[in-house]
């Protein structure tokens, strides 16, 4: 099965809640599949999906706060219900978008 | 007959969520359509993530100044449509993502807490929770046109169509609101292609997915909102025009006044300037080309390790010869102090354009004010006069510039251009006779470059102005310590006293050589018995409102003052007169400096004051409030407090 075109949920299953993922640091509807390696969103899925976890020492990054956390601050922002995941996308231009002083 | 169109709006998004895209592609839209725009960036000094938002007024008219409540808001995230739940108007449109209806305010991280506290106010006033669903409720009660846009789903249609990765979220979105937004006002996918195309230019990775996000939106429009009606064209379709911030005026006009030298540590909002001087900084030389066998000669932009080494090092290449400037705002102006003074010890023409931000300290170091005025003006320590001179919109700024390097050298003392924040980001429309590269033309002053045997650096003179020699054209010393005719350190109480009675003089020889004209401008009715006075950007909210006041029946004058020292003393007393009327002193500081100067200067003390402390741009309809209050009440200071 080709990965990022499967466009809709399986079984509580998607782009939202994999490992694979990262969500757009702004838009996180879409982001970025680290193994296909382009743009799919979060409510897509594949026959990659591995389920987030936050079980590895690794440095996590919360969608709701928009903040990078330590495993264990993962761990509290998960309980709060937010959404943790592996990391966040930033556009290869966003450069272009901030203001140099 | 034309109809005059009046458009404002306000574009909103997360800092670095593509917001700059997208403002300046609405711009470039309604430019090409011929009108004239003004556009400001209001952004966090976060870098990345806290609200972020352009503002943009569209005329048919001369586009003058920022207004509220505007005709559009286009919320990107549910941040902005929080935000700007009290600047859209009764009929205007808000344009949202309708995945962001549920978020609640007090869950969004980058919303400051006050923010939160006042929305939740509101809200719990209403029976409402403070969601962007309820702000969406308010707004249909208020008799907003509201849209939902299912961005996810379009973003999604744009991916399918394109068969290829979005090389750029974030524009692919911003492109998607902006372009509903201009379906709501008028602007066809003819021009919103034809703004891609000029933004992005030739890079197909970036122009195809943001074309194809513009037709997505406009489809969406269509199906979805109903006819579509275009605006006409306005009256300057077809012409070729140049869109320009107030940074990238003055840096272009640092580099056709002959700057060679400038120097830069990085602080908002002055290194946009030094930047684009560094993009574009070669110098044609045309004659003198043969002679140095070279076609051009650049100009050395040097980003220092601090403010210290900025100022030193302008100073160190203006004694030797080059026009040399630095460019800061106030935390930097504060540490060139002790160097200022140096300058005026040793009469060095070194330029300073200030960039004026909202402090104190740090303060909002991304955010606009007026606050330095006077910090300009009595920089240095130890009798230092020095010219000071503060532009109104993007022309002035332009011609200021060359100005600045013009009676720096005249004079040998230093120059301070003052410009703020506002005039830095905003972005206006000019035609190519706005900006004539020859109108100020070069004047280096009294200058020898091959000194003759007896040189005395510091001659006494009547105009206390001495030839001026470039720093190794021959035995000479530029001394910071007091000193005598040659430049030798003097504590001689007779040396001393000439040296001081000689900057002095040159003071004096300024005040009378500046024309009166240059120094302040009269707009409006001469004889009007209301008087504002103001001086820098706070000029075009002024002449804006003065229309609209006119309009209202109410005559009023502004005084707009130019150079701020050597202060225009007489012409000032002059027109303000023995009986001066209302004067009501317009400015972005609590402290009314600008009152104060009139008041030291001429005796005239001015009794009302219209005061901006938000750290946001003045708007012309602030300004008709706040002498319609200061007519009807009497009130000493009138506080206006527009923007978010």
């Amino acid at each position: 099965m080709e990965i990022g075109v499967v466009k809709r949920l399986r079984g509580g299953l998607g782009c939202f809640n994999c490992a694979n993922w990262l969500p757009h640091v702004h838009y996180p509807f879409a982001g970025y599949c680290t193994v296909w390696g382009g743009i799919t969103f979060e409510d897509y899925y594949c026959a990659k999906h591995v389920m987030m976890s936050v079980d590895v020492e690794w440095f996590y990054w919360c969608a709701t706060c928009k903040v990078r956390l330590t495993r264990e601050e993962a761990l509290t922002h998960r309980a709060l219900g937010h959404r943790v995941v592996r990391g966040a996308y930033v556009d290869p231009d966003v450069r272009e978008e901030i203001y140099e002083g | 007959m034309r109809v005059l169109v009046d458009i404002s709006f306000i574009v909103g998004g997360p800092q670095g969520g593509g917001i700059e895209s997208s403002g300046q592609i609405a711009l470039k839209a309604f430019v090409v359509k011929g009108y004239n725009v003004l556009g400001t960036r209001e952004y966090h000094s976060n870098i990345m993530g806290a609200h972020s938002y352009f503002h943009v007024r569209v005329t048919s008219g001369p586009a003058r100044a920022l207004r509220i409540p505007v005709d559009l808001v286009v919320a990107l995230d549910a941040e902005s449509v929080l935000t700007h739940i009290n600047d859209v108007r009764k009929g205007g449109y808000l344009i949202y993502d309708l995945d962001s209806t549920g978020v609640d305010a007090t869950r969004i991280a980058s919303m400051e807490p006050s923010l939160k506290s006042r929305l939740r106010r509101l809200f719990a006033s209403m029976n409402l929770q403070p969601t962007v669903g309820s702000a969406v409720k308010v707004l249909e009660e208020r008799g907003v046109k509201t849209v939902g846009l299912p961005l996810k789903d379009m973003l999604k249609k744009v991916s399918d169509t394109l068969g290829t990765p979005i090389a750029s979220i974030a524009k692919a979105v911003n492109v998607m609101g902006l372009t509903a937004g201009l379906y709501t006002q008028g602007v066809s996918l003819q021009y919103v292609n034809k703004a891609i195309e000029a933004q992005f230019g030739k890079r197909p990775k970036v122009l195809a997915p943001n074309v194809t996000a513009a037709r997505v939106a406009f489809e969406f429009m269509e199906q979805n909102i109903g006819e579509f009606k275009e605006l006409p064209e306005g009256p300057h379709r077809g012409r070729v025009r140049m869109i320009a911030s107030g940074n990238e005026v003055v840096a272009m006009a640092k580099i056709v006044g002959g700057l060679t030298f400038e120097t830069f540590y990085p602080i908002t909002p002055a290194s946009d300037e030094a930047f684009y001087i560094e993009a574009n900084k070669y110098l044609e030389l045309g004659e003198l080309s043969r002679k140095l066998e070279l076609d051009k000669i650049p100009v050395v932009v040097l980003q220092t390790e601090d403010e210290i080494s900025a100022i030193n090092m302008a100073i160190g290449a203006a004694a030797a010869g080059a026009r040399a400037a630095t460019s800061t705002s106030g935390p930097g102006f504060s540490l060139m102090n002790e160097a200022i003074s140096m300058a005026v010890e040793m009469e060095v023409p070194v330029v300073i354009t200030f960039w004026m931000r909202a402090g104190p300290s740090t303060g909002i170091a991304t955010r606009t004010g007026q606050q330095d005025l006077l910090h300009a003006i009595f920089s240095g320590h130890g009798d230092t006069p020095k010219i000071v001179l503060a532009s109104g919109d993007h022309v002035e700024a332009f011609y200021d510039a060359v100005k600045a390097f013009n009676w720096a050298e005249e004079f040998q003392t230093p120059v301070v251009h003052l410009l703020d924040k506002y005039l830095a980001s905003t972005i206006t429309v000019l035609d190519e006779w706005d900006l004539d590269p020859h109108k100020v033309g070069i004047s280096r002053g009294l200058r020898v470059e091959s000194p003759p045997e007896g040189y005395m650096r510091y001659k006494i003179s009547d105009s206390g102005i001495s030839a001026f020699a470039p720093l190794g054209s021959a035995t000479m010393i530029f001394s910071s310590l007091e000193h005598d005719e040659h430049g030798f350190a003097s504590e001689d109480p007779v040396d001393r006293e000439a040296m001081v009675e000689k900057r002095l003089r040159k003071f004096e020889t300024i005040a009378k050589s500046i024309p009166e004209e240059e120094k302040l401008a009269l707009h409006g009715d001469p004889s009007a018995k209301v008087t504002l006075v103001s001086f820098g950007s706070t000029k075009q909210a002024i002449l804006s409102a003065m229309e609209e006041l006119e309009r209202d029946g109410v005559r009023v004058r502004f005084l707009q003052l130019r150079v701020l020292s050597p202060f225009p003393s007489k012409t000032v007393t002059d027109i303000l007169g023995d009986d001066p009327g209302i004067v009501i002193s317009v400015e972005a500081n609590s402290t009314g400096q600008l009152a104060f100067l009139i008041r030291a200067h001429t005796g005239i003390e001015v009794k009302h004051l219209i005061q901006k402390l938000n750290a946001r741009p003045l708007y012309d309809v602030e300004v008709v409030y706040g002498v319609k209050r200061i007519l009807s009440e009497g009130a000493r200071r009138v506080v206006v407090s527009g923007g978010a």
